[in-house]
């Protein structure tokens, strides 16, 4: 850290102002360290969740009040703290800085740079914890979260203020959906928080260039703690994240927050409440893990007053099984899921989102009506495929009602491919997807399927403006307009061919 | 609090319960002082549960309580733990008798430490000011800490009261690498 001089003088003169103490501090004796918790003896009047500092310099926070003593977690490895050290109360819980000024900056669970920038340049902080917004001040979810990514926008999409889980094995894209939907972001007046919880520094890294490269660092906090951090930070970590975004939220915007993981999270929970000795439950779970995520997650909502906090947990399960205890408390906390299945991702169905087992439950209401309109009975189609699907491996002879599902069933699941950073505008989304409802790809080959869609996007943006315009700005596509598509897709088909 | 230091604070309650009028200030010091060097070696008590040294075990007891001049009571006390092969607790014993002491007495130990040394008269006016300061009466330990620099410290077990030099820098020296003060 760089002191100047002036700050030098400045922060003596400071502390010679201060006379002696008027009162009585109230303080602790340390008695035993260890694990980044140690035990106090004192602190009589200190509340839960108090911010305590040691005499070498470390800090603390408080989270067990036993009869004769306090457990008190570590924020910092270091300077240590010794046995018979002194503890002081501060009087005050956690704070975080908030502000517009963090925008761009990655930094840790207790509000220091971990980015090359300098010094955080904030004005206010804001306590970790904070009341919960009741049921008067929220409004319905009608907005519709664009992330670009074409299935989860047509089958499972997301409102601006839901929750809504990213869940699935490791390596199954979790992260990059989630990443896909910040980069969408972008020009949107979204402001996004990314939280990396538990996970290591070289994955942290590749995320930040990811978010640089694609100019989203501008519009993005990312908070950091990774596996190395004291467990407390981890802990501290989303709560840190959601007091930012909250923040945004408050001053009017639509904010974004992305959660990676919630299952570390638990994990981190877990060891804090084993080092208290706190019963455990079940997989040694403490008792109160499901109000650990549950108070974390209803902060997110949309308010009547104008701003917006949409939650995108992202939960890891092992061998596919989402009944495992946190999935479930996540599923249950959660406004619908997004299942990446393993076995789509290694078909090479990347995003490998397992359709049947996703489900938004308030996100439809959101959707815009150029979408819904082609969208109704998608879900039906490749629900039937996948049984039809099933039903044909066997080497049945099929009726020509089935293998036509079948073939509408493979050009869909072909559509429905998207390659990381490649974002669809709602617009294209629409027109994409009415091409396929209105049978235009039924003769082009899977191979091109794909290409040919967002070729035919490109092509009405670029030849028909107005027409593109339209719909952007009524969000909607009335009969008159339809019947223009159908025309442009016909011209179209005959230009590509 | 785990189940061994339940275990002593609940031996510590019931002997201050039967014997608070016999521990005076002078007996809270002594146990203090045999507290300090038992926790340096607490092993030593571990050797009175061995069979071998039953012959012995009553002259360590009276040694012990001569050298610390402390009641006859702890030998009771002493015993008993040794015929329940609790003689390990007898540390955290001591220093729960000295919290519960405080706690009976509605007394506060403070550990007084100037770095300079102190008048009486001084000394009596630190004790009043900081009677007032607690609100109740207090008992004190006084000593000489040169790492004070200048200035004066007060430390009880729940409060504490300090202008120093020593202090201040600290102070400087936390503002400097937190950024602000």
């Amino acid at each position: 850290m760089k002191i100047k001089s002036s700050d030098l003088v400045s922060i003596f003169e400071e502390t010679l102002k201060g006379g002696p103490q008027k009162s009585l501090q109230e303080v602790g004796i340390v008695l035993q360290v260890g694990d980044n918790v140690c035990r106090v003896h004192g602190l009589r009047d200190a509340i839960y969740q108090e911010v305590v500092e040691f005499e070498g310099g470390n800090k603390g926070i408080i989270f067990d009040l036993d009869e004769d003593f306090v457990s008190i977690f570590l924020l910092y490895n270091d300077p240590p703290v010794k046995e018979q050290e002194i503890a002081k109360r501060t009087y005050k819980t956690f704070k975080t800085p908030v502000g517009t000024e963090l925008l761009g900056r990655v930094i840790n669970a207790v509000g220091q740079p971990l980015d090359s920038l300098g010094e955080l340049r904030t004005k206010e902080v804001q306590p970790i914890e904070s009341t919960i917004p009741g049921v008067i001040e929220r409004s319905p979810i009608d907005e519709p979260m664009q992330t670009g990514v074409l299935v989860v926008d047509a089958l499972v999409p997301i409102g601006k203020g839901q929750r809504e889980l990213i869940i699935g094995n490791r390596n199954t894209g979790k992260t990059a959906l989630a990443i896909d939907t910040i980069l969408n972001q972008r020009n949107k007046n979204v402001f996004c928080v990314y939280v990396s919880i538990g996970q290591r520094q070289a994955s942290l890294a590749r995320i930040v260039q990811q978010l640089e490269v694609n100019d989203a660092l501008k519009y993005t906090v990312v908070i950091g703690a990774d596996a190395g951090d004291p467990v407390l930070n981890q802990y501290l970590a989303p709560y840190v994240g959601c007091t930012i975004a909250e923040y945004f939220r408050n001053i009017g915007k639509d904010a974004l927050i992305v959660y990676d993981n919630l299952t570390n999270h638990a994990v981190a929970y877990r060891e804090m409440s084993l080092l208290m000795r706190r019963p455990p439950g079940r997989e040694a779970f403490p008792g109160d893990v499901f109000y650990l995520h549950s108070r974390l997650l209803e902060r997110a909502g949309k308010l009547k007053s104008g701003g917006s906090l949409t939650a995108l947990p992202i939960a890891q399960v092992q061998r596919d099984d989402i009944t495992a205890y946190i999935p479930t408390n996540l599923i249950s906390i959660t406004d619908g899921q997004i299942f990446l299945d393993t076995k789509l991702f290694n078909e090479g169905i990347r995003p490998a989102v397992n359709v049947e087992l996703s489900v938004s439950r308030v996100g439809g209401a959101a959707q815009t009506k150029a979408i819904r309109r082609v969208t109704r009975a998608l879900g039906l189609e490749l629900a039937q495929y996948q049984d039809l699907l099933a039903f044909a491996q066997f080497g049945a002879e099929l009726d020509e009602i089935s293998q036509e599902r079948l073939k509408r069933g493979s050009i869909i699941v072909q559509l429905l491919k998207q390659p990381q950073y490649q974002h669809y505008s709602f617009v294209d989304e629409a027109l994409i997807l009415y091409l396929f409802k209105k049978h235009f790809l039924d003769d082009v080959s899977l191979k091109e399927v794909s290409n040919f869609a967002s070729k035919y996007a490109h092509y009405v943006q670029s030849v028909y403006p107005n027409i593109y315009e339209e719909i952007e700005r009524d969000k909607d596509m009335s009969d008159d307009l339809r019947e223009k598509l159908v025309n442009i897709a016909k011209e179209f088909k005959k230009v590509f061919s | 609090m785990n189940g061994k230091d339940k275990l002593a604070g609940k031996y510590a309650q019931a002997f201050v319960n039967l014997y608070a009028e016999k521990i005076t200030e002078e007996q809270f010091f002594n146990i203090m002082q045999a507290h300090d060097i038992l926790s340096e070696d607490n092993d030593i008590l571990l050797l009175l549960e061995f069979p071998f040294v039953k012959e012995d075990k009553k002259k360590f007891i009276d040694k012990f309580l001569k050298k610390f001049s402390l009641i006859k009571e702890f030998s009771g006390l002493l015993n008993m733990l040794i015929d329940s092969h609790r003689i390990v607790l007898f540390v955290e014993i001591l220093e729960f008798i000295l919290w519960e002491f405080q706690d009976h007495t509605k007394k506060i130990y403070f550990d007084i430490a100037a770095s300079d040394e102190l008048s009486k008269s001084e000394i009596e006016i630190i004790k009043r000011f900081l009677m007032k300061l607690s609100n109740s009466d207090i008992i004190y330990k006084y000593s000489i800490d040169k790492k004070l620099i200048a200035g004066l410290r007060a430390l009880s077990s729940n409060f504490l009261w300090q202008y120093s030099v020593s202090a201040k820098l600290q102070k400087v020296k936390r503002a400097l690498l937190e950024g602000s003060l």
